[in-house]
């Protein structure tokens, strides 16, 4: 049975009606058309669903939607300004030549979004480390890595 | 997968729900097994119940020189506590090698013991450190030892209707020093194929291995002290050709199977390999 | 290239910005929210090989919210393939191994058709099976998968089926040239091996996925989330419909790597039967299990070669698993022996045997049969190169054709940059100082390097349409894939070139049969070679349109006419620019009143130009194997790496990977340099990780992301420690003399790393992939042999 949850999206109060074993991935997608996440393996093993709950990478393909009430989620619709201007992290994967296919780019933004605003100014190491568990299957990860080190040192600016 | 979900604001709530729904209910903490396993059919709940809105289940605390850590609280906060870093920093590498950051900022110390995997990372370091956990339901709490709450992979001591509420580490004897090693091919991101943790206590005066122990993941049914490794250690000086013999004491001792990660020859070997470098990392130089 | 604007230079992707916003709509996008969409699921065979004895499915039938349940008898009654036609939509009688579609459902959502799949009851006699290539190729092989193989139609290639040596073998590929046996007898150095590679997947991010629609005048829409012609045509074949009742759609796919997609046949044949829309995704287990995965392959070379370095003779036995059911198998094994163009080899014997057995079936992976067969030869090549005792590369040089020699196939070898691409990375990875051993004496390190090509097929064409439209915005049309390669991107920068306008003044369509003009398809990097050429022939037209109708205004000869930046100008006087709106149908003076609408119409409807280019194969001698023209082109490619090998553990970490590829002229410096890399580390993953686990029975034990390990982040050099150059001898075919590139880069990664692990431990591993513990079993096994001594 359907019941009705609040659920704050990229700064906005969205309503949604919810089965209580549904995803946050799924719901973000089929009930709030916020299709940037993206669903790749629903075992939490390859980051492609990755937002931002509370400032914190989240798996939302195996994260309760129930547990996301009362919560900040920030998803890749959220990241650009209102108009229209990137993120500075968005503008790097551009530059970097960061982008292929595109599948894993939201989760993998989301990803070094939450880094960066845990840990400011990275080593490439740290990078490789924090986002290990976003898988490419295209880049090879060289211009991603690139593209998120550039981030890295100008990152006073990220929020 | 089918279930309703129930999120308890205080204990009383959650031992009620339990009380009432007991064995079609299913504890939640990150639910980074849970919401697998129920896909999968592998558990089929028909109530769910998240313990992370428990104030009393979260923190991380000083206790009488050791520590209490509340069920809920995530293995990322337990890999970068102060004092868990200072204390037992063989916990908070484990803690830290459990997959990605995105599985880390959820899944919870209490849920990686309660899932009972026999190659779950922070089991063996509790073994290490005779850690024990505050277990409660509709009868009343309980303390149980770690080392007696596996029973088999997925399965512990713990009743349908009960829940794990806090792990209690008590305070390291002076001397003693612990690590944690991780074998798998990605590093964190993958299961282990073989976990080894070790603390030793050695006497100031000459070194002397007064307390050694050793405990191995993803090698039995669940993970497990290897006791007759310990045995090959305890009073003596410990030397090269004694860790060669320990880690090779531990190797026989345990009990692997082949699966998909690794053969049972690999893994014991492995065993061998790791306890041996985990020994060394930990004598005094 | 320097007086180019867009072409060769490193322009923003076209599909890059809507990708970083998250706003792309791909085909996983389609249908959410639609009314009335129902889900699709589909029930596999749990047994390697079993009779359908009985299906029952009335329980699923009733379950509140099912609107279909088909199994065999429900679909089309036809085989279908694609070189041999041997298999069913639905299996009808056999179930040939476990994952085999036994039937399917619709529901009005995923979790009641995920229900109702558990609620058929499939009776099964369980038949026994044969995995192993090896048995399954025997005259006398107990089990016999297609026991009507003979009966089979076999609509292209049909002269690969003859002298089959058992039951279960499907395909024999031959190449013949010269004498082998004689010039074995004369050489001085005779080296034989054996090599063997596991399956691997694409696990390309995007799940399959597809969502079919009927529509009001009774065609169907089907939109997949692979390629458009790949899965147009088969769906066409496998339906009986005729290209007008179906219109196959796609959009920027997730990732393609050769993947053939899967759920569309189950969409169409649900959409039919309930005349609703039906969504399938296939999860991430689906995925591997039933996606048509790369081959496996025993490849056994036997070289003969002279004191001085010369290979005189190979000879190769290839053995394919192509698994339950043959799809590309047969044209995979084939092309396989295009490995072969890269050395001079006189004498050439080459048999390729295509095999059933009760495995997942078969398709294309990144290098098309490539990569399977250089994992063999290029490890091949370091044997003998300490057989006659010569450095690898040096011998590999050695042996590498130059300019227009003719390849072991009759095939014009051109723009090999081979021998540059060796150097470049022998520099790289400092071929001559040895790698500096660490203190901890369980870690070797140690440098190994490979060649590798990947050809493009001669047999395939391209359509293009180019339209101008009225606000001067040129339109293209193509049949091809955009799977973040980058071709629309390339395709924009050419056209952006040929008229001198910005690239926001050309737009895309693709992915749409309906719209789009007959494509082979994004395959065998062919992209940018057929469809810019096609192009560029389009282009041509619709200027040559446009200089008539110009010319015709200004009444001149349409010679004098230049055609660019937005607009026309006569030869003599460029400073006076015409604009394109001259000549389209809205601002013709003439334009309003209906009256004189008919004229105008005449004279200015639609400036579209068509370009058509065909790769002109040459016929193939079905004995010999011999072609003038099989291959339009090659990429050659070296790379070289740089292991260290744990002795305790049997881990190999790759510390340094380059590459250097023959890419023509580079279209895109940044995305074929982003292509190459990815090729390598996709490479690093067959190398090491990667490969399914069968259990006794036959079902896949790793079909997930945790336990089939892709390469990470973690796991991939970066920076410095990959690079890749980009060797330019420009293809006299090419457009602006490119060629296609984005294969390559996997095909010698694995024979690399493996001999860097010789170099580093001394031992051979054959087996792909090099897992630690095949490593540490390999090790082992070197200790035990060196302390019986």
């Amino acid at each position: 049975m359907r019941r009705p949850i609040e659920l704050r999206v990229n700064g906005v109060i969205e309503e949604a009606y919810v089965e209580p074993w549904w995803t946050l991935a799924r719901v973000l997608r089929d009930e709030l058309g916020l299709t940037g996440t993206k669903i790749s393996c629903e075992t939490g093993d390859c980051g492609a669903c990755t937002v931002n709950i509370d400032g914190r990478a989240v798996r939302s393909c195996i994260y309760p939607v129930m547990k996301a009430q009362g919560k900040e989620i920030v998803t890749i619709e959220g990241l650009a300004g209102s108009d229209g201007s990137l993120h500075p992290l968005q503008q790097a994967f551009l530059d970097n030549f960061a982008v292929q296919c595109g599948y894993c780019t939201p989760g993998m933004v989301m990803g070094a979004h939450a880094l960066l605003g845990e840990n400011p100014h990275p080593s490439e190491e740290e990078i490789k480390e924090g986002l290990r568990g976003n898988l490419c299957r295209c880049t090879g990860y060289n211009n991603i890595v690139k593209a998120v080190a550039s981030v890295a040192g100008a990152a006073e600016e990220v929020e | 997968m089918r279930f309703d979900y129930l999120q308890p604001a205080t204990l009383d709530e959650c031992v009620a729900m339990l009380a009432k729904w007991g064995p079609s209910a299913k504890i939640i903490a990150g639910g980074t097994d849970l919401i697998l396993n129920a896909r999968a059919r592998v558990v089929d709940p028909e109530y769910v119940i998240d313990i992370t809105g428990i104030p009393s289940m979260s923190g991380i605390e000083e206790e009488g020189g050791g520590v209490r850590i509340g069920a809920a609280v995530t293995v990322r906060d337990v890999s970068e506590s102060a004092i868990i870093k200072e204390r037992f920093p063989l916990l908070a590498t484990a803690a830290s090698l459990i997959g990605s950051v995105g599985i880390r900022n959820v899944a919870t110390i209490g849920g990686n013991v309660c899932r009972a995997s026999p190659s779950s990372e922070c089991s063996p370091p509790l073994l290490c450190l005779d850690a024990s956990a505050k277990v409660v339901g509709p009868g009343g709490s309980r303390t149980i030892r770690l080392d007696e709450c596996f029973l088999g992979p997925g399965c512990t001591t713990l009743e349908t209707d009960e829940v794990l509420t806090e792990i209690h580490i008590p305070p390291n004897k002076p001397g003693t020093r612990g690590v944690y090693l991780k074998h798998s091919q990605r590093g964190s991101i993958d299961l282990a194929i073989v976990g080894v943790a070790v603390v030793g206590t050695f006497a100031a005066s000459d070194g002397t291995c007064q307390e050694a122990k050793i405990a191995l993941g993803g090698v039995a049914p669940t993970p497990m002290r290897a006791r007759d490794a310990e045995r090959v250690l305890q009073g003596k000086v410990v030397d090269d050709a004694l860790i060669a013999l320990a880690a090779q004491t531990a190797a026989d001792e345990s009990r692997p199977i082949s699966d998909v990660r690794g053969s049972a020859d690999y893994r014991k070997e492995m065993v061998r390999v790791f306890t041996q470098r985990a020994l060394r990392a930990i004598l005094p130089s | 290239m320097d007086e180019l604007t867009f072409v060769g230079k490193s322009v923003p992707k076209v599909d890059a910005l809507a990708k970083v916003l998250g706003k792309t709509k791909y085909v996983s996008e389609e249908g959410i929210g639609i009314p009335g969409l129902l889900y699709g699921k589909v029930l596999f065979s749990p047994h390697a090989h079993a009779r359908i004895v009985k299906v029952d499915t009335s329980k699923a039938k009733a379950l509140k919210g099912v609107r279909a349940v088909l199994t065999g008898k429900d679909a089309p009654a036809n085989r279908v393939g694609m070189l041999i036609d041997d298999r069913h939509v639905l299996c009808r009688e056999v179930a040939r191994f476990v994952g085999d579609p036994v039937a399917c459902v619709a529901a009005v959502t995923a979790e009641i058709a995920e229900e109702a799949i558990r609620l058929i009851d499939v009776e099964y006699e369980i038949l026994p099976a044969v995995f192993d290539a090896e048995l399954a190729m025997a005259a006398d092989c107990p089990v016999v998968i297609h026991p009507d193989l003979p009966t089979y139609n076999r609509p292209l290639y049909a002269y690969m089926g003859d002298d089959l040596p058992g039951p279960n073998v499907h395909t024999h590929h031959k190449i013949r040239k010269g004498d082998v046996d004689r010039a074995f007898e004369e050489a001085d150095f005779i080296v034989e091996n054996r090599y063997e590679s596991d399956r691997i997947a694409h696990c390309q991010l995007e799940l399959y996925n597809s969502v079919c629609y009927p529509e009001t005048d009774a065609t169907l829409t089907v939109w997949t989330s692979a390629r458009l012609r790949e899965t147009h045509e088969p769906l066409l074949q496998a339906f009986g419909l005729r290209a007008s009742q179906l219109r196959t759609r796609t959009s920027y796919q997730g990732g393609m790597f050769g993947m053939i997609g899967r759920p569309e046949r189950f969409t169409v044949l649900l959409a039919q039967k309930t005349g609703r829309p039906v969504k399938m995704v296939y999860n991430r287990e689906e995925n591997f299990i039933e996606g048509l995965n790369r081959l496996a392959e025993i490849v056994y070379v036997k070289d003969g070669l002279k004191k001085d370095g010369t290979i005189v003779a190979r000879e190769i036995r290839g053995i394919v698993n192509t698994g339950a059911y043959t799809h590309h198998g047969p044209l995979v094994l084939r092309n396989g022996a295009f490995h072969a163009s890269q050395y001079r080899l006189p004498n050439y014997r080459w048999d390729a045997y295509g095999i059933y057995t009760n495995t997942p079936a078969c398709g294309p992976l990144r290098g098309f049969g490539s990569a399977e067969v250089l994992w063999a030869t290029e490890q091949q090549m370091d044997l003998d190169a300490r057989a006659v005792g010569m450095d690898p590369i040096e011998f590999r040089l050695m042996n590498t054709p130059n300019e227009g020699e003719r390849d072991v196939r009759g095939t014009l070898v051109n723009c090999i940059g081979a021998k540059r691409c060796l150097k470049i990375v022998g520099d790289w990875i400092e071929w001559d100082k040895p790698s500096m051993q660490p203190k901890e004496s369980h870690i070797r390190l140690g440098k190994g390097i490979a060649l590798g090509n990947k050809y493009s097929m001669a047999d395939t064409a391209s359509a293009v349409i180019v339209e101008m439209k009225s606000d001067g915005v040129l339109e293209i049309a193509h049949g091809g894939d955009d799977c973040g390669q980058g071709l629309n991107t390339v395709l924009t920068q050419i056209a952006a070139e040929q008229f001198s306008v910005p690239m926001e003044k050309i737009s895309i369509i693709w992915g749409d049969s309906a719209r789009s003009p007959y494509d082979f398809g994004t395959a065998s990097s062919r992209s940018t070679l057929y469809i810019g050429n096609a192009l560029l022939r389009a282009c041509d037209d619709v200027k040559n349109q446009i200089r008539q109708l110009a010319a015709a205004k200004l009444h001149v000869d349409p010679k004098d006419i230049e055609v660019g930046k937005g607009g026309f100008w006569l030869r003599d006087e460029p400073q006076q620019l015409f604009p394109m709106s001259h000549l389209t149908l809205a601002n013709h003076p003439a334009a309003r009143g209906a009256v004189k609408l008919a004229t105008c119409l005449e004279e200015s409807a639609g400036i579209r130009g068509t370009g058509v280019f065909w790769g002109h194969p040459g016929a193939e001698d079905p004995e010999t194997g011999q072609g003038e023209r099989l291959a339009i082109s090659y990429t050659y490619g070296a790379q070289a790496a740089e292991v260290a090998v744990d002795t305790e553990t049997g881990e190999v970490r790759v510390l340094r990977l380059h590459s250097a590829f023959d890419t023509g002229r580079t279209m895109h410096p940044a995305m074929c340099e982003a292509q190459l890399e990815g090729g390598a580390v996709m490479g690093i993953g067959s190398a090491l990780m990667e490969g399914f686990k069968f259990d006794e029975n036959g079902r896949l034990s790793n079909a997930n992301l945790h336990d089939y390990k892709v390469c990470s982040m973690g796991d991939a050099p970066s920076g410095d420690d990959l690079r890749v150059a980009l060797v330019e001898e420009p293809h006299p075919e090419g457009p602006y003399g490119a060629k296609g590139a984005a294969e390559s880069a996997m095909c010698p990664t694995a024979s690399a790393i493996a001999n860097a692990i010789y170099d580093a431990v001394g031992v051979r591993l054959t087996h792909l992939p090099m897992t630690p513990e095949r490593v540490l079993e390999a090790l082992k096994l070197k200790q035990a042999r060196s302390s019986d001594l």
